[in-house]
């Protein structure tokens, strides 16, 4: 090795080696044919070694890169700042491209989010909610207030205040009633004497109905009364709040069976 | 490429506008008057269910406890009736040998004022009443309560049962 320290001295020339690194590779073929410039080799080993090395790796790398993008732009006058322009070119493209994916998920999840920001709009509606609570209040009293004397008007309360299940669920209750109401002579006064709406979503509303009953038996004026809690389903029709679903809390045994045949 | 570039460029200021709008769309539906006025329901709401079950629940063995309890979900001339008639309520308690436990069935709020923060609501108990050594009976009542507001949450300031011809 101690030749070697020898001969890089006699090339000070080499101390524009840099410089000429470029022009040492094109002329790499010619100086490594002459004798004298031995020296020259080994510092052109030397050199061209980091810089041909990493060569045929860029152009490995680039090949692929190069045949799949190049076509449209490809120009081979400065192969080297070309394909490095195709490279940093590419990064801010793909770039832009990965953050219009993640702000495109990120509003879609927003939009998912504030569709589904619902909220119950009993009480927050106050109109609505004291429409429903009227309305229902209103059906639950005339369907279920009977006069023996105009049996007519209870029932075409019912028929237009009730609809779907409750209709059934109401004969249910209510038949046996009107069963013994003409011998005996009945009044029944339902009056409600709390009711809030504890849900409303659209046009449906769930009411809490707390009623009072008063029966007399006016063949021999006897009363009774009771009350009665129900949580009633209510449906917007378009005209008005229809009750289609009754719920009594404390029912007998005997009229649960009969609103579960409903 | 540089199409590609202005390309990307616009769906990603596209998307950056979807985003910020939906994003805005969320957080003002999130944050609206309505979404919060019903969320104070909300909260008045499940106080009062468990404000009820609280003074509906009692055990003739664990009477202080209870009347802690009591105190601790009222508020107003409710805290007050009670703080004042303690020892009497005690040995009532206590003689009554019986333990009643509650559940809400169904309540609902009839009233709400977000601002002065008072509410009402009404609510359907089952309560059962087990005398010591004696058979359970169960019940269902209705009751009438009314809520405020106060540092600790909502509280029981009234509460009565709704009896007929009320």
């Amino acid at each position: 090795m101690p030749p070697s320290r020898r001969r890089p001295i006699p090339t000070p020339p080499a101390g524009g080696r840099p410089k000429v690194a470029g022009l040492n590779r094109r002329a790499s073929g010619e100086p490594a044919a002459e004798p004298a410039v031995e020296p020259a080799a080994e510092a052109v080993v030397e050199e061209v070694t980091p810089e041909a090395v990493p060569d045929p790796v860029e152009a490995d790398l680039k090949a692929p890169e190069a045949v799949e993008w190049t076509p449209p732009p490809a120009d081979e006058a400065e192969p080297v700042t070309a394909k490095t322009s195709l490279q940093d070119g590419w990064v801010l493209p793909v770039a832009l491209l990965l953050v219009a994916v993640l702000l495109g998920g990120l509003g879609t999840f927003f939009l998912v989010k504030s569709r589904s920001v619902s909220y119950d709009a009993a009480l927050v509606d106050s109109a609505t909610t004291s429409e429903v609570n009227g309305q229902v209040r209103e059906a639950v009293e005339k369907s279920f207030s009977y006069n023996f004397a105009d049996v007519e008007s209870t029932e075409k309360a019912a028929r237009e205040l009730l609809t779907g299940k409750a209709l059934c669920q109401y004969n249910a209750v209510f038949g046996p009633v009107k069963e013994v109401a003409p011998q005996q002579k009945l009044v029944v006064t339902v009056r409600v004497v709390s009711s809030a709406v504890s849900s409303l979503k659209g046009d449906r509303a769930t009411v809490l109905v707390f009623a009072d009953q008063v029966t007399t038996r006016t063949t021999d004026n006897q009363s009774g009364g009771g009350t009665a809690m129900l949580r009633v389903s209510a449906v917007d029709d378009g005209e008005r709040w229809k009750i289609d679903n009754m719920e009594m809390f404390g029912a007998t045994a005997d009229q649960n069976r009969q609103l579960q045949g409903c | 490429m540089r199409i590609f570039t202005v390309i990307a460029a616009v769906l990603a200021v596209l998307t950056f506008g979807f985003a910020a709008y939906s994003g805005v769309a969320w957080y003002s539906a999130a944050h609206s008057s309505e979404a919060s006025f019903a969320a104070v329901r909300d909260e008045a709401l499940r106080s009062g269910q468990v404000g009820v079950t609280n003074f509906l629940t009692l055990d003739y063995q664990k009477v202080d406890e209870d009347l802690q309890r009591w105190l601790n979900s009222s508020t107003g001339d409710l805290r007050a009736e009670i703080d004042k008639d303690k020892d009497s309520r005690k040995k009532q308690l206590v003689d009554a040998k019986s333990v009643t436990t509650s559940k809400v069935l169904d309540a609902a709020i009839t009233e709400l004022d977000d601002r002065a923060g008072s509410a009402s609501m009404i609510a359907v108990v089952e309560s059962t009443v087990t005398p010591d050594g004696g058979q359970k009976v169960t019940k269902i009542n209705r009751y009438l309560t009314k809520l405020t507001r106060t540092e600790d949450g909502w509280k029981l300031s009234q509460l009565g049962p709704l009896r007929s011809g009320v």
